[in-house]
């Protein structure tokens, strides 16, 4: 007989992704049972929402309770929770997407694996050790491989294979410099990398530069960026939404806490200073790339590039200020481009998705809500006011200069130069005079979408007048 | 407090408001608009030592939504707020209800920056009042690439203004600094490139040679009452800019860039004014003059000169309001004519008298006719920038006052002089609004023409001793 | 760290694995049939595998025999789904090779 190592407050931790995590098999059963009609779209996703919603409470009451749940292996507390509500929001927003867009073929199935994939990103965002960071991030890639490949679209099969390969060669890569940091360390929790003489250790050091090379291309920065545009393009619009958002906050999070916890000799700037070039790197070529897309989702896809470059230059020099900034960003950043990401839904046809540029012609004309919300989304993620987006931007400027890596902030300014031509390309068809509107077919509405568009608007616009950065962060990374 | 937010947050409101209006209703849009502008135009009266201040952010630097008034800032508000109601009243273009509200989301924008004393929220509004004038180009100018010009060559000026914004408060540790003087220096190595990207914004804003080439074509795109606005208003941002962030916050650098900056000021003055003489297009005439009067201005806030500064302020507010009437008088004419190509235009005084009376006081203002506005501000700078001891800049700078002479009556000639054109039916004369829309600057350029110390009450020490406590 | 724990010496296993290794990474850059670059990747994942293998041994630490468990069962689900994603793909153009796979512009 042996006896239970764990008590009851290691399984209290895990309690807001359990629940996510069975609200999908709710979602499952409740497929079985309920009726044909209206109710088959309507059941699922009020248990999803609701799962969500309970998860994000539960999460709620772990703030300021920083616990090293299961021996270290996973952690609650500031740091967590906020990047595990930032993922839970992200789902939110993407189960709104979802109920207006989804086929109806397999539509709970869909909407189970997201919560699947949600519970894996929370796992990431809490995960203190090797094990834990790779079980989560399996667990929110299997789960988005199926999402990929289930819409009955050509190109939706193709964007899940090409998926499925790079990125479980990403895996590989990472899996192999964990195990390059057992061998130097010989345990598995990433605290162990930290304090220890490791840092002129040959296995230490292949292994991070591994380990960083699946981080680079989870997070999608250059070179490993150019699986980004072909699969958010074959996607499914809500999962394009999730994966936006979803897979690089629960990413951010295992890198945010490798710079800091992990990574802490008198060598770290030097050790991290590759992933900080690659950053800079992104904001520009991403911008760049983005610059000749006629498809809004290969568009946003290539400035989500750019925006994660931005994102990780404020973890440069691995200060306090920088995080919580990164974080902030992070945030306002969710709520920008899921935000773009449900004007697309509302824009789109039975049809078609509303992601060709050729939509938005004239919409400023016949959609004029749409439009101003458009605008909104577009000046934040140009980091222009009066939005988040612009406060972010100053933040991550100054954490940048406050660190010494001016040269970022220099990068972090050209590459806003050019995204502003990528972003006010569509303002310019929205609203030029000689832009002939699209037509447009009147969708049945979709409240849900609606709100969840109404939600972003009101963040984008009300963040920029008081950004909080989540306080209390960086005492509870490690 | 109030007045202030009636200022800032009136015009942005009311702006969006105007949305919700019926589309096809002109006149309840016109109605509503100038009614806010009105209002907006009395509180800017009111506006006396008032102040506000929120907390914004507390790291990594201070900032706070402070807005307040000094002397400079409170003309230049009073100025927007009464070309904004000007041209609010004179606008006639089609769909006029969203026009309007663009009119009324830039006036609350600029409003912004010339209130703002926190350099970050004068940065937030700098970045702003970008969106409104590219809309506004987009949707009523006549070619698509004038929007993507103007839009390129501000927004990279948005961004150093942006980058020098983060800079100094990381270096300085606020940003709540405008209106303050004497601060301590930023040293060597962040004060020059500081004041380099805020430069590069002032200068490509005002515009200067050789960041000019964004505004020729706005000018004449943009519609008449928008460009009214912009040139005699938005067009001063960056000379603002110098003033009290330049002279004021970065007063080392701001000495060691004077001779570069003298000679840019004193090439736009020279290029505006031959290029003007040139034109044949009547919008582009005033906006080469524009190139050629805001060189003169810069020369003289480098001549570091307390007269040359009142001189320079008393002629922003000139420019202003000459620029505005001569835009909005061609505006009518261009609406009536429908060009505004001089070969194709003549004779119109005969048959429109009061335009053309209009017409003459702006254009007699802009060449600086003893009397009116312009004359104090050219002779007030003139003289400051002579007895800064800078003998040949102020004797070049004579130069283009006599051209000044030449293109305004050039263009006056023109197009009211000589021989009418024949095939052009005859065209009613301005309108009861169309007059009153013009009378208030008309007015404005004659008082402060014979009383032009009223504007200078604002206390030059703060800037120049600033500028003169620096090596 | 205590190597004489060890028959044959850390370094051929270290050896032995970054070998297998890269011949998964090769086979996932070269290969253009589907079901060999899924395989490639497997021996990316194992060569992972035999490494934590060998140092649970050497620091006495099971926690490697643990993680390459995880590893063999996460490995499962993965060649699952890709087999899946491959049959749908299939089905659809009725022959599977990653070049032709081009409807993205990519």
């Amino acid at each position: 007989m042996i006896a239970n190592p764990y008590s009851g407050a290691d399984w209290n931790a895990v309690v807001p992704l359990s629940i996510v995590a069975v609200a999908a098999l709710v979602v499952l059963f409740a497929d079985l049972v309920t009726p044909k009609g209206l109710a088959k779209r309507w059941v699922p996703v009020a248990i999803s929402a609701i799962g969500l919603a309970g998860a994000a409470f539960t999460c709620g009451e772990g703030w300021g309770h920083s616990y090293a749940a299961f021996g270290g292996g996973f952690m609650v507390g500031g740091f967590a929770t906020v990047f595990q509500e930032i993922v839970i929001v992200a789902a939110l927003l993407s189960v709104a997407i979802y109920a207006h867009v989804g086929e109806d073929e397999n539509f709970s199935g869909g909407l189970a694996l997201l919560l699947w994939s949600t519970s894996g990103a929370m796992l990431m965002a809490g995960a203190g050790s090797l094990m834990t960071i790779f079980l989560g991030l399996e667990l929110l890639s299997l789960a988005l491989y199926c999402l990929c490949g289930l819409s009955p679209r050509a190109t939706a099969g193709e964007a899940a294979l090409k998926y499925l390969i790079l990125s479980s060669a990403a895996s590989g890569f990472m899996l192999y410099g964990m195990a390059l940091f057992f061998g130097a360390t010989g345990s598995v929790a990433l605290a162990a990398l930290a304090g220890q003489a490791v840092e002129s250790n040959a296995l230490f050091l292949c292994g991070t530069a591994l380990f960083l090379i699946g981080i680079a291309f989870k997070l999608s920065l250059v070179p490993f960026h150019v699986w980004v545009p072909d699969v958010f393009q074959g996607a499914p619009l809500p999962v394009t939404a999730f994966m936006s958002v979803v897979t690089k906050a629960a990413t951010l999070a295992v890198f945010a806490r490798f710079a800091y916890a992990a990574v802490t000799g008198p060598h770290a700037q030097a050790i991290l200073a590759p992933v900080y070039v690659i950053a800079g790197i992104s904001m520009i070529v991403g911008n760049l790339g983005a610059l000749a897309q006629t498809d809004m989702k290969r568009l946003l896809a290539y400035s989500g590039i750019a925006q994660v470059g931005y994102i990780v230059a404020a973890l440069a020099g691995s200060t306090a200020l920088g995080l919580r900034y990164a974080i902030f960003y992070l945030a306002a950043y969710t709520f920008m481009n899921i935000g773009a990401f449900l004007v697309v839904a509302l824009l789109s046809t039975s049809k078609e998705e509303g992601s060709a540029l050729a939509a938005y012609r004239g919409l400023g004309r016949t959609r004029p809500v749409l439009a101003a919300a458009m605008v909104l989304f577009l000046l934040a993620l140009a980091g222009l006011p009066p939005t988040a987006g612009f406060v972010g931007k100053i933040l991550i400027l100054s954490a940048n200069f406050d660190a010494g890596y001016a040269w970022l902030a220099g990068l972090l300014i050209a590459g806003t130069a050019i995204s502003l031509y990528v972003y006010f390309k569509i303002v310019g068809l929205m609203y030029g005079r000689h832009e002939r509107p699209h037509p447009t077919e009147v969708r049945p509405v979709a409240p849900l979408a609606w709100a969840g568009l109404v939600a972003c608007v009101l963040f984008t616009f009300v963040w920029t007048f008081d950004p909080l950065g989540p306080s209390n962060v960086l005492p509870l990374v490690k | 407090m109030m007045v202030l937010l009636a200022l800032v947050v009136l015009p942005i409101a009311a702006g969006f408001a105007l949305y919700a209006l019926p589309r096809a209703d002109r006149t309840l849009a016109k109605g509503i608009a100038t009614g806010v502008a009105a209002v907006t135009f009395l509180a800017g009266i009111a506006l006396r030592d008032q102040s506000m201040s929120v907390r914004w952010l507390a790291r990594p630097f201070t900032a706070a939504f402070h807005f307040a008034d000094d002397g400079i800032g409170f003309w230049i508000a009073l100025l927007l707020a009464l070309c904004t109601l000007c041209a609010v009243l004179a606008a006639n273009v089609p769909r006029l209800r969203d026009f309007l509200a663009l009119m009324l989301l830039l006036e609350g924008a600029m409003m912004g920056v010339f209130l703002a004393r926190d350099l970050l929220v004068f940065a937030l509004f700098w970045d702003l009042m970008l969106v409104p004038v590219f809309l506004g180009l987009l949707g009523w100018g006549e070619h698509p690439s004038t929007a993507w010009r103007y839009l390129i060559y501000n927004f990279a000026g948005g961004l150093t203004l942006l980058l020098s914004t983060a800079a100094f408060g990381v270096a300085f540790g606020s940003t709540d600094v405008i209106g303050r003087s004497g601060l301590a220096h930023l040293g060597y190595i962040w004060g020059p490139w500081i004041f380099a990207g805020f430069a590069f914004a002032f200068l490509v804003k005002t515009p200067i040679w050789p960041l000019h080439t964004w505004m020729p074509p706005t000018y004449s795109d943009t519609p008449p009452p928008m460009v009214a606005v912009v040139s005699a208003v938005q067009s001063k941002a960056g000379l603002y800019g110098f003033i009290v962030v330049g002279m004021a916050l970065l007063p080392e650098a701001m000495h060691a860039a004077t001779y570069v900056m003298l000679w840019l000021g004193l090439i736009s003055l020279l290029y505006g004014g031959f290029v003007a003489l040139v034109q044949t297009d009547a919008k582009r005439i005033v906006a080469y003059s524009s190139l050629s009067h805001l060189g003169l201005i810069l020369v003289a806030i480098f001549s570091f000169n307390a007269l040359a500064l009142r001189g320079a302020l008393i002629y922003v507010i000139a420019h202003g309001l000459f620029n505005a009437v001569l835009f909005l008088v061609l505006g009518f004419i261009e609406e009536r004519e429908e060009t505004r190509s001089l070969p194709r235009l003549g004779g119109l005084a005969r048959a429109n008298p009061k335009i053309a009376g209009a017409f003459a006081i702006g254009a007699l203002a802009a060449l600086g006719l003893p009397g009116l506005i312009g004359f104090a501000g050219e002779l007030i700078m003139l003289t400051g920038i002579f007895s800064a001891g800078y003998f040949w800049p102020a004797l070049i700078a004579l130069v283009p006052i006599v051209l000044a002479a030449a293109y305004m009556l050039r263009l006056f000639q023109d197009i009211m002089q000589g021989p009418e054109i024949p095939d052009v039916p005859i065209r009613r004369d301005l309108t009861l609004i169309e007059g009153l829309a013009v009378a208030p600057l008309v007015l404005a350029m004659v008082f402060f023409g014979v009383n032009p110390h009223a504007l200078t009450t604002f206390d030059t020490t703060l800037y120049v001793s600033a500028s003169e406590l620096a090596p | 760290m205590n190597s004489a724990l060890l028959p044959v010496s850390l370094m051929s296993y270290v050896g032995l694995s970054a070998v297998i290794f890269f011949i998964g990474v090769g086979g996932v850059l070269l290969r253009r049939n589907p079901l060999i670059i899924l395989m490639s990747i497997e021996l990316m994942w194992n060569s992972a595998n035999l490494l934590f293998l060998a140092f649970a041994r050497v620091w006495l630490n099971n926690a490697g025999h643990i993680f390459a468990f995880l590893v063999i069962t996460v490995a499962a689900a993965e060649a699952a789904i890709g087999l899946a994603i491959v049959v749908v793909v299939f089905r659809r153009t009725h022959h599977v090779d990653v070049d032709d796979v081009r409807l993205l512009k990519g």
